[in-house]
């Protein structure tokens, strides 16, 4: 086997797999030397905020008693002061006393303001919405009650606004919290905190350079109460409200006045995934929400494939979407080609020779990464740097979590708990053979 | 083409499970061994028989006439077996024998390409078939398109340039047709049923 064969047998056939990564491959390059030319700077090397704006909190919540005391505690501490602070609860009709205990964290504050509005049916988008309308902050926050604040986060997002007045809104840099767990879902979880990392302090870094953020998390974003009440606010037909929100406001901000942006500095952590199979619940509403928003804003991914690639949202779905069809079937015709007549060693060598690509891609990710962290943040990275190895590994599982929701799009309706395969497999069976059985 | 029972008795079993998969709703499943398990099948049952045979002399054949249009001089052995898919390059150090085989047809992108068309859920039968019929033409014609480039390549840069003719040019601009019907089969017709089914939805 020459290398010339290799190589012919690895762009000739592995073309279907090895294009989608050459493609992550270019955007961690490109990634790489945008987080290299934009500025790190170090909080002490910044200037105090001489004004401080009031900000409105809107944390919608749903049966989250587990988790809601720990959000409150962190916007408790704050650095940013918290007379200025207005946190506005939103009960999507809670039975579980998360209300209750909303107020009860209100009897405890003498200089944060707490209220609560309680809604009569479920639903993340309508519940904001409802928010938006009674916030009173010059500057409108959204917080997931699952997710916590570091102390610096509204101090640094608010800075951020106060910097630079064309910020129409930002995201907050999302952690995953350490959190105990045995076996693989340990590994998982690193592989998930690591993935964190790279999106929020590469990916979105780099996209905030060229004003084309893709997603305002959900979990924990930031926006100018007048940009945000001159949008469409949240949207309740699709399952992505965070996303189509950013379209609305990308947009707005078109005419190259407005900016949206990360602000790596403002950090919350958020719960790490459960299982498996909360894994794949999560990636397929992803995917599906990117569908969702991309058929309802035709001019970012216009009717023909020319104009679709000109647009930096176009291409991000020929990525997501269009390239993963073909990789679907390649994954298994690949070695297959070995029953077709290729030598094992041929095929066994492009396949390690692919794990070798995607590997160096990683590496691109960590050199881009670690420079964009701060010194103490540092031990985010060096927590989990065993991970990096694996990546391509969980990269993998999660595209065809991805996949799931592509198909999904298109046979179910819009849900937000949705049923693993093997579920559905074996309720399936017990269904055939409970009929069987009559 | 003669099938074995074993292989009877396994697709038979491969069509009750994938018909398991969909009543189960399991999407996901569903498709990979629907699409999946067809694309190995044809496969597996195609090559070495006539149709493969016929789609690569048939792919010769094509490249050979749109080459005598531009001005490409080539040549096809019909009457002896073994060189029955040879096509040969004319240049300034002579003839280059290039042989349309499993790689250059096009059988396996065809194959794939039907695999994922049939077994895409919720695409109506006319729509699959229409594009079905379109993309497995623009298949074949871009990779003749392919191939034509290759001979191109090597008919004006020699028998050096075969790697850069065949790994780079040729397969480069077969990928982005490629991409573009998938795009147009998968990515604009989910696009569409997503935004129809949201209006009804309002």
């Amino acid at each position: 086997m020459s290398l010339e064969q290799l190589l012919n047998f690895f762009l000739n056939w592995g073309i279907w797999i090895f294009v989608p990564l050459l493609l992550d491959g270019l955007t961690a390059f490109k990634y790489m030397i945008d987080a290299w030319r934009s500025p790190v700077l170090s909080a002490e090397a910044r200037q105090p905020l001489g004004y401080l704006p009031r900000v409105t909190i809107l944390i919608p919540f749903r049966n989250s008693a587990h988790s809601l005391p720990r959000c409150l505690a962190s916007l408790a501490a704050q650095t940013y002061p918290l007379s200025h602070i207005h946190i506005v609860g939103l009960d999507n009709d809670s039975s579980d006393g998360s209300g209750r205990m909303l107020l009860d964290f209100q009897t405890t504050q003498d200089q944060l303001t707490v209220s609560l509005i309680t809604l009569d049916r479920p639903g993340k988008a309508t519940a904001l919405n409802a928010g938006i309308h009674v916030a009173d902050g010059e500057y409108v926050s959204n917080i997931d009650a699952d997710t916590s604040l570091h102390p610096d986060a509204v101090y640094e997002m608010v800075r951020a606004f106060e910097e630079d007045p064309r910020i129409l809104a930002a995201t907050g840099a999302i952690e995953v919290e350490t959190a105990e767990a045995g076996g693989v879902m340990a590994t998982v979880r690193a592989c998930e905190r690591m993935e964190y990392l790279f999106a929020f302090r590469v990916g979105r870094i780099a996209q905030s350079e060229a004003n084309t953020l893709y997603t305002l998390a959900g979990a924990f974003s930031f926006f100018r109460r007048d940009a945000l009440l001159q949008s469409f606010m949240y949207d309740t037909t699709t399952v992505a409200e965070d996303m189509k929100l950013t379209f609305d406001l990308r947009q707005k901000a078109a005419g190259g006045v407005g900016r949206l942006i990360c602000v790596p500095h403002a950090r919350a952590i958020v719960e790490p995934i459960q299982s498996w199979a909360g894994l794949y619940a999560q990636r397929a509403r992803w995917q599906r929400g990117q569908v969702e928003v991309s058929a309802l804003f035709p001019e970012y991914n216009p009717m023909s494939f020319w104009e679709t690639l000109k647009s930096f949202s176009g291409r991000i779905l020929v990525a997501d979407h269009t390239l993963a069809f073909p990789r679907l079937t390649w994954t298994f015709l690949l070695p297959f080609l070995f029953v077709l007549g290729y030598s094992l060693p041929l095929v066994a060598s492009a396949m390690a020779a692919m794990y070798a690509a995607y590997f160096g891609i990683e590496i691109l990710f960590c050199a881009a990464l670690y420079r964009h962290l701060r010194h103490d943040e540092r031990q985010l990275f060096w927590r989990d740097w065993w991970v990096i190895p694996l990546m391509p590994i969980y990269r993998y599982v999660v595209y065809w979590f991805r996949f799931a929701g592509i198909l999904q799009t298109v046979t179910e309706p819009a849900q937000w708990r949705i049923q693993d395969p093997f579920t559905q497999v074996k309720e399936a069976a017990s269904r055939l053979l409970s009929h069987v059985r009559r | 083409m003669s099938i074995s029972l074993g292989l009877s008795l396994f697709l038979v079993a491969w069509t009750g499970f994938v018909a398991f998969l969909r009543y189960a709703r399991a999407w996901l499943l569903y498709f990979i061994a629907g699409a999946v398990g067809f694309t190995l099948a044809v496969v597996y049952l195609v090559r070495g028989t006539a149709i493969e045979y016929g789609l690569e002399s048939l792919t010769a054949l094509h490249v050979h006439q749109v080459a005598s249009l531009v001005g490409i001089p080539t040549r096809i052995f019909t009457s002896a077996k073994e060189i029955l898919l040879v096509m040969i390059i004319s240049q300034d150090v002579g003839w280059t024998a290039m042989t349309i085989d499993i790689e250059c047809s096009g059988l396996l992108e065809l194959t794939v390409f039907m695999g994922l068309l049939l077994f895409f859920p919720k695409m109506p039968v006319l729509r699959k078939l229409v594009i079905g019929v379109l993309g497995l033409l623009a298949t074949y014609v871009f990779n003749l398109i392919r191939v034509m480039a290759i001979a191109a390549v090597l008919h004006w840069g020699g028998k050096n340039a075969i790697f850069i003719a065949h790994t780079i040019v040729g397969r480069g601009i077969f990928f982005v047709c490629i991409v573009a019907i998938y795009w147009f089969a998968f990515t604009r017709g989910s696009l569409q049923l997503v935004a129809d089914n949201m209006k009804e939805a309002q």
